[in-house]
This record gives C-alpha cells, sequence and structure tokens, in this order.
C-alpha cells in the first residue's frame, strides 16, 4: 500500500530530470501517472513504462495551448481526474541580457509560465469535480535571488512563486493546496547549460558549484522529487499551503 | 556501541517531550520504529517515550548529562528535536525581568544547550539531525504581547542558521520548523492560537504536521541545511 495508491498525478517535463525522478516517486507510491514531456519520443515512452502499466505518456509542448487542453483532456480520458499536479516543465537559456535574442528570452516565459498558467487552468476543474487537489509548483532558487545570464528564466520562476502562492489564497478555502519547491544545484541535465555558459566541461561544473555549497555537494534528482512527494501528501498538503520549500544543501542566503 | 534498549534502533532526543509538540513528534517517531528519550519538567504518557529525563533544557550541565546518559542507555543519537517552548505574553514593560529571562533561557538557552550537548558526537560521527523550532510569531510578528515571546523564538531562526551552516560540512544537518497556530485540542496550550480561523486550508495546523515534518527530515532531508519550514497551514505566506 503507498501512499498515492490510485491517485491521478499529472507531472510536467517528466522526460528527464526532476520530471522523471518525480513521475518515479509517485508511482512507486501508487499513483497512476501521466508522464508529460515536450516531445512524443521512446525517452518519453520509456519513463511511462518504467512508472507501471497504470501509467501513461503525456506528450505535449506547454507552450501550446491547444496542445495542453488535448493533453490533460486525454489524461482524464484514460486515468480520470487529476488529483496532484507537478508543474516541473522549464526551458533555460544563458545569455547576456542585451544579447539573447527576444524570440529566445519569451520561449522561456511562454513554456515556463505561460505553459502552466495554461496546465493549470486546465486540470482544477477537474480538481474541483473531484473536490480535492494538490499542486506542486517547481521553481528555482535563481527565481529567488535571481541569477546572471538567466534573466528570462530567473524572471519565470519568479513568476511561478508568486503564481503559487496566489493559488494557495485563491484555491485553498474549496480544497486544492498548492505549494513550492525551489531547489539549489541539482545534479540534471539541466545543468550542461550551466557549463556551456561557464565554457567549462561538466564535471569541472559540478565540482565549483559543489565547493559552493554548504552541504559540500550538489542535489539530486531523487532528494527533490521526495520533497515533491511529501508536499503532494493529503495530509501534509494543508499544512505547507502556499510555502516554498529549498532543498538547496544551505544556500540559505537565497531562500524565501 | 548501542545500549541495550536501542538495539539496533535509531535513536531520538526530544526536549519538551512532555509538551503538545513534543508528544506528537515522540509518538511518531515511537511508532516507526526509533528509540526515543524524552526530556522535560513534566514527563509525556510513557507509551511515547523510551526513556524519559527530568531536566530543565535551561541547565546546560544537565542537558550534557542526559546526551551522555542516552548514548550509554540507548546508543548513539541520530536524531535531536529541540521543542521545550516558554510562552507568556504582556505589553512591554509589564513582563517582570525574571520571566523574560526565564523565556530567553528556556527558548534560545534550551536550544542552544541541547545542540551543544548532542551534536559534538554527530559531528565525530559525520552524521545526524537536528531539528529545532521555533513559532510562527517569529515570522508574522504577535499583536497580544508577544513581543517577549517572539523575540525569545525567534533567536532560534538565527542561531539555526548560524549553527547549520558550521556543522554542515561535517555532515550534521540542522533545520528548523516554524509551528504555526495549532489544533492542540488544549486551547491556550501553544502560542497564538487562540482566536486563529482556519483560513485558506480549511484547519489550522496540527501537532502531527511538525512530527511529519521531523520525520521527512530525518529519513529524506539530507539535502535541507539552516532552512525554517513553515508548516503552518497558511497562517504565514
Amino acid at each position: 500500500m503507498g501512499r498515492l495508491d490510485g491517485v491521478v498525478a499529472l507531472v510536467t517535463g517528466a522526460a528527464q530530470g526532476i520530471g522523471k525522478a518525480t513521475a518515479l516517486r509517485l508511482a512507486g507510491e501508487g499513483a497512476r501517472v501521466a508522464v508529460n514531456g515536450r516531445v512524443d519520443d521512446a525517452r518519453l515512452r520509456a519513463v511511462a513504462a518504467q512508472c507501471g502499466p497504470a501509467c501513461m505518456a503525456a506528450p505535449a509542448d506547454i507552450a501550446k495551448p491547444d496542445d495542453v487542453r488535448r493533453m490533460v483532456a486525454t489524461v482524464e480520458e484514460n486515468l480520470g481526474p487529476i488529483e496532484v499536479l507537478v508543474a516541473n516543465a522549464a526551458r533555460m537559456t544563458m545569455k547576456p541580457f542585451l544579447e539573447q535574442a527576444p524570440e529566445e528570452w519569451w520561449n522561456q516565459v511562454d513554456t515556463n509560465l505561460g505553459g502552466h498558467i495554461d496546465v493549470i487552468g486546465a486540470v482544477v476543474p477537474g480538481m474541483r469535480r473531484l473536490g480535492k487537489g494538490r499542486i506542486v509548483i517547481v521553481t528555482s532558487y535563481w527565481g529567488v535571488i535571481g541569477w546572471e545570464n538567466a534573466t528570462g528564466y530567473a524572471c519565470t520562476k519568479s513568476g511561478l512563486i508568486a503564481l503559487g502562492r496566489s493559488l494557495a489564497r485563491e484555491l485553498g478555502p474549496e480544497g486544492i493546496y498548492t505549494s513550492l519547491v525551489a531547489p539549489g544545484v541539482i545534479d540534471t541535465p539541466q545543468l550542461e547549460v550551466d557549463a556551456r555558459d561557464a565554457g567549462l566541461p561538466l564535471k569541472e561544473m559540478h565540482k565549483i558549484y559543489a565547493q559552493g555549497i554548504p552541504a559540500g555537494r550538489i542535489g539530486t534528482a531523487e532528494e527533490v522529487a521526495a520533497t515533491i512527494a511529501f508536499l503532494a501528501r493529503e495530509d501534509i498538503a494543508p499544512a505547507y499551503i502556499g510555502q516554498v520549500l529549498n532543498p538547496n544543501g544551505g544556500e540559505i542566503r537565497c531562500s524565501m | 556501541m548501542a545500549g541495550a534498549r536501542g538495539e539496533g534502533k535509531r535513536v531520538a532526543l526530544i526536549t519538551g517531550a512532555g509538551g503538545v509538540i513534543g508528544a506528537a513528534v515522540s509518538e511518531r517517531l515511537h511508532a516507526t520504529g526509533w528509540a526515543v528519550a524524552g526530556v522535560d519538567l513534566t514527563p509525556p504518557s510513557a507509551a511515547l517515550v523510551d526513556v524519559f529525563f527530568d531536566a530543565d533544557v535551561s541547565d546546560r550541565a544537565a542537558l550534557a548529562h542526559v546526551a551522555k546518559s542516552v548514548r550509554d542507555e540507548l546508543g548513539p543519537i541520530d536524531l535531536l528535536v529541540t521543542a521545550a517552548n516558554d510562552y507568556e505574553s504582556a505589553p512591554i514593560g509589564a513582563l517582570a525581568h525574571e520571566r523574560w529571562q526565564r523565556m530567553v533561557h528556556v527558548n534560545l538557552g534550551g536550544t542552544v544547550n541541547a545542540c551543544a550537548a548532542v551534536v559534538p558526537s554527530m559531528v565525530e560521527a559525520r552524521r545526524g539531525t537536528v531539528v529545532t523550532t521555533t513559532s510562527w510569531l517569529a515570522l508574522a510578528g504577535g499583536e497580544r504581547g508577544e513581543a517577549y515571546y517572539a523575540a525569545s523564538i525567534g533567536a532560534v531562526i538565527a542561531f539555526t542558521k548560524s549553527f547549520a551552516l558550521e556543522v554542515a560540512k561535517h555532515g550534521v544537518r540542522v533545520n528548523c520548523i516554524a509551528i504555526g497556530p495549532t489544533d492542540s485540542g488544549e486551547p491556550g496550550a501553544l502560542a497564538g492560537e487562540t482566536g486563529q480561523r482556519p483560513r485558506l486550508a480549511g484547519r489550522l495546523a496540527r501537532p502531527s504536521d511538525v512530527a511529519e515534518t521531523v520525520a521527512f527530515l530525518a529519513d529524506e532531508g539530507d539535502f535541507y541545511v539552516g532552512q525554517v519550514f513553515r508548516p503552518c497551514a497558511g497562517a504565514v505566506i
């Protein structure tokens, strides 16, 4: 018996990294997980298969509102109303502010922030019919303190904090609880973007980050997934409504 | 070397184990296979702890003795939870100096004393979890003569962050839980709970929220350092 037996969960951006670890963790606790990824490919289907027979791949580019509506409808049709939403998908490009092409900058906004506004908008009616729901939004410590060469990404992550806290207030009274996770440096494929920006091999990037973290290491996707699973618990979600948890190894000068 | 009574079990030391929060933490850990040692001036229900020490957390020597006894009887301490709490409200200037001092010595001093008694052996073992507790009043401010209390308990946050950074490199994880206005079933038992209505979450904070957070930190919280968790059911966002 798992804590999430029979619960339908949708995890966006789950083809890799934190999203993948979260899909696997929730499935391991008994949830029927819809595994969203931008592209309908073997990688996404492999994650869904790894989650188990009760789970499904749910491809959609969340930056496209029609795709989002279609995806959520398909999930509800196949698995039932979504009780747990993990809003995790994110794009990140790093460039100095004045050098970043406007479309690259806005692409991040359209996916990370706009995409999740659409996803949440499509999922909440089902939660209302169900009479309950939990939304866990994955933001970033860069959304709290900002980061050089990451203005677009940081803006979207900061916007997600305001979005999550507002939804916590707005939807809480009807039993739909929103909370947030702001991971620090986590060992995911996204670190390759950081390494490219710094002009360093990935290994070197890991080492440099680890030196700056009080815990002396970078985090793992599974650790962030554990926090998300904790916040997704029906007994815990109301306690943490509107809160931001910071698994960041002690970057406490950049915590909410 | 594990003591006979704690054989094979993880060992937790809980200060304030006789209080509402301490009892909930003890119960949760005890139910999931921990050996639990409790410290308080009033004992908890015997079913919740394996050993109980009648000691005052403001007494540094007494806590050092407790920590040694726990190690001897149960084994190395894996988890320290500081939940001893002294609350009194009064307008500024209206609280006897001795009462203010007592509050500081229990709320801040008790936390510091417990850490000083327990953590050196965790550092030596290069592992261990410490969870301190503060109040949502330290974050939000209290309206009803709670400046004294908020100051004494808010200092725990500053202590926790710096202490967390001090020992993180030795593998010891120190974090803090800010306790919200709590539905304890005992009106007035916890600071700030009277007059608080459930608003956003449809319920007040519960002692079990704190207990579950402690368990989460002990089991899966290794990447948390110096954080203030706020399971306060929306009292502070």
